[in-house]
């Protein structure tokens, strides 16, 4: 080793332990209480934490609002990722390489990532609204009274109404992380292609999509993760009162309500963070699962 | 796939030969008219969603009831006056530019050095601990809420600011530390050592040579980190207890609740726009920049 070398090692502790204090105490050491917290049934501040062992795990299946939770989650995975996937995989296959209209679509797509959800969900509200919404109000105009009269926040129709809101906020960011990874790839080949005579589905589908196979299985795995971690969205959309409609919960909406989301706080905080725990539990194996399916060769170009 | 994959012979295209022609002709192109057709009207209706909320923001609600579409001729900003003062959302705009602005410097000054070590020396345990923190990316904020919140109350940081930005400091170190991990290891190495051979210490090397260098990297996490935890909400809600150390976005969460009482939308919206306005005028501003540090962030 060199002596620039072992100066350098020097300056690791100091550099690096700055940041790494702060990094264990916020995350590291509640992540291990919560994994100590959620073996205890534990009812407030200030009270004895009684240890009940798997106690808090054994009620969960037995949980008819956790299963509602769950689905909800789990249909926002699906419904909802078939929705943004779609949209960016729509977006490419009419937009390929650098053509024109692409650089509008990168701009704007990606302007709902910066709006904070609980403000998009003000709007979406308002949208959805039954007498004076401008969903209603678009379809009166357009003559079509039988869809105008539609309750969009009603509980038979709410998650479906939550999703398409969802698709449409989160849609850009996909679309622009898989652009992004088009954008990198050589541009004769498509124009190659385009030589060929190949159509726009057949370029997407035979060279972009294999070639940016390892940025989408990326893209899956964040989707997956802000899915089931959903919570501002649908904490604040179509509720006056202050409380989040319990058809539309996620478990994140759950487990925050268990411990003091209430006007008068629950606070069951071992039950609410040993279902935290199984939500992890759930991503990691979703996220697993997908990467199996997912995983192709490397395509080299 | 094989390396025959080259660029000018992609192995697809030459098998279009072998298969009839697609739906390529008259019928593939209106489809393909019809696509870009919805992309784009999605677009619209981003452009048209975020413009409306600021049009409504300047109506009546008599106006707003009486046509939702409708441009007011004259502009009642007393609306944002109400928000600003009586909605709490002034205050709370001071609290979010402090609980931001704080965050995101600290973030980027705890982060810097650490990924500076992390990409440019050599020690044992270096990719185990580039590892470690980012795991740290992973851990979602429901699992340790309730620990991190007692933890906060235990040493007098519950329910103020101070807490949520050592809260927002910790949870974005990760990104930060692994994004500007990956740019310092794109820095050339010979300025380091022609820093040393003129006598500069280590420190002074990181200082005066390869921090300057790294400002784009640095500005790039220090305008992400700006607009992240400028949408922050969740741990905010938690974390703030009382109105007058609300950040935007749980000021605006209690307004919402209010409607149930008083129909204000005009004055909602107003409060909307005051929280959407800074991060939509930096994003635009700043869009490539912007956009950049995404992509490259989840390119993981």
């Amino acid at each position: 080793m060199t002596s620039r070398a072992r100066a350098k090692r020097r300056i690791v502790i100091p550099f690096v332990a700055p940041a790494l204090i702060v990094y264990v105490v916020v995350l590291i050491v509640p992540a291990l209480q919560a994994f100590n917290l959620s073996l205890f049934d534990w009812s407030g501040f200030g009270t004895n934490a009684r240890f009940i062992g798997l106690d808090n795990f054994r009620a969960i299946p037995g949980d008819e609002v956790y299963r509602l939770a769950l689905i909800n989650n789990v249909l926002l995975v699906l419904v909802g990722g078939a929705g943004v996937f779609g949209f960016a995989f729509l977006a490419l296959t009419v937009f390929p390489g650098r053509g024109r209209g692409r650089g509008f679509v990168r701009a704007v797509v990606f302007l709902p990532q910066v709006v904070p959800l609980i403000a998009l969900s003000v709007l979406w509200t308002f949208i959805y609204n039954y007498d004076f919404g401008l969903l209603n109000g678009l379809f009166r105009v357009l003559g079509l009274e039988s869809l105008a009269s539609t309750v969009w926040m009603g509980p038979d129709l709410i998650e479906w109404a939550v999703i398409v809101a969802l698709v449409w906020t989160y849609a850009g960011f996909y679309t622009i992380l898989l652009m992004a990874a088009a954008d990198r790839l050589p541009p004769d080949l498509f124009e190659a292609a385009a030589v060929e005579g190949a159509s726009r589905l057949q370029v997407f589908r035979k060279i972009t999509l294999p070639l940016i196979w390892n940025v989408l299985a990326i893209g899956v795995v964040l989707w997956i993760v802000d899915a089931m971690n959903q919570f501002d969205f649908v904490f604040a959309v179509g509720s006056t009162t202050g409380q989040p409609r319990q058809e539309i919960w996620t478990l994140p909406i759950y487990i925050f309500q268990q411990a003091f989301g209430e006007r008068i706080p629950v606070f069951r905080l071992g039950y609410a963070t040993a279902m935290a725990v199984s939500l992890v539990a759930l991503i990691v194996v979703l996220i697993v699962v997908v990467r199996r399916v997912l995983r192709r060769p490397v395509v080299e170009y | 796939m094989t390396a025959s994959r080259r660029p000018g012979a992609a192995p697809s295209v030459r098998g279009r030969r072998r298969r009839p022609p697609g739906p390529s002709g008259a019928v593939g192109a209106s489809v393909g008219g019809l696509g870009r057709l919805f992309v784009l009207a999605v677009g619209a209706s981003i452009i048209l969603g975020i413009g409306w909320m600021v049009v409504t923001s300047l109506k009546t609600n008599a106006e707003l009831f009486a046509d939702v579409w409708k441009v007011p001729s004259t502009p009642h900003l007393e609306n944002y006056a109400n928000a600003w003062t009586i909605g709490g959302m002034g205050a709370a705009f001071l609290n979010s530019v402090v609980a931001t602005l704080g965050s995101a410097v600290a973030v980027v000054a705890l982060a810097a050095p650490a990924a500076y070590v992390l990409s440019r020396a050599e020690f044992r345990g270096r990719e185990t601990l580039i590892n470690a923190i980012a795991a740290g990316m992973g851990v979602p904020a429901v699992l340790i809420f309730i620990p991190v919140y007692v933890m906060l109350s235990s040493v007098g940081l519950g329910n103020s600011l101070a807490g949520l930005i050592v809260v927002y400091v910790g949870v974005q170190l990760p990104f930060t530390v692994f994004v500007l991990t990956g740019f310092f290891a794109t820095l050339p190495i010979d300025l380091e050592e022609a820093a040393i051979i003129d006598g500069a210490s280590e420190v002074g090397v990181f200082w005066r040579i390869m921090l300057p260098l790294a400002r784009p990297g640095l500005l790039t996490a220090f305008i992400f980190n700006l607009i992240f935890l400028w949408k922050e909400f969740f741990w905010a809600l938690v974390l703030l207890r009382t109105r007058s150390g609300f950040t935007l976005g749980v000021a605006l969460n209690s307004l919402r609740e209010s409607l149930a009482f008083k129909a204000d939308w005009t004055g909602l919206f107003a409060a909307v726009v005051i929280l959407m306005a800074p991060a939509v005028v930096v994003y635009v501003l700043l869009s490539r920049r912007f956009v950049e540090s995404i992509t490259f962030g989840s390119n993981r």
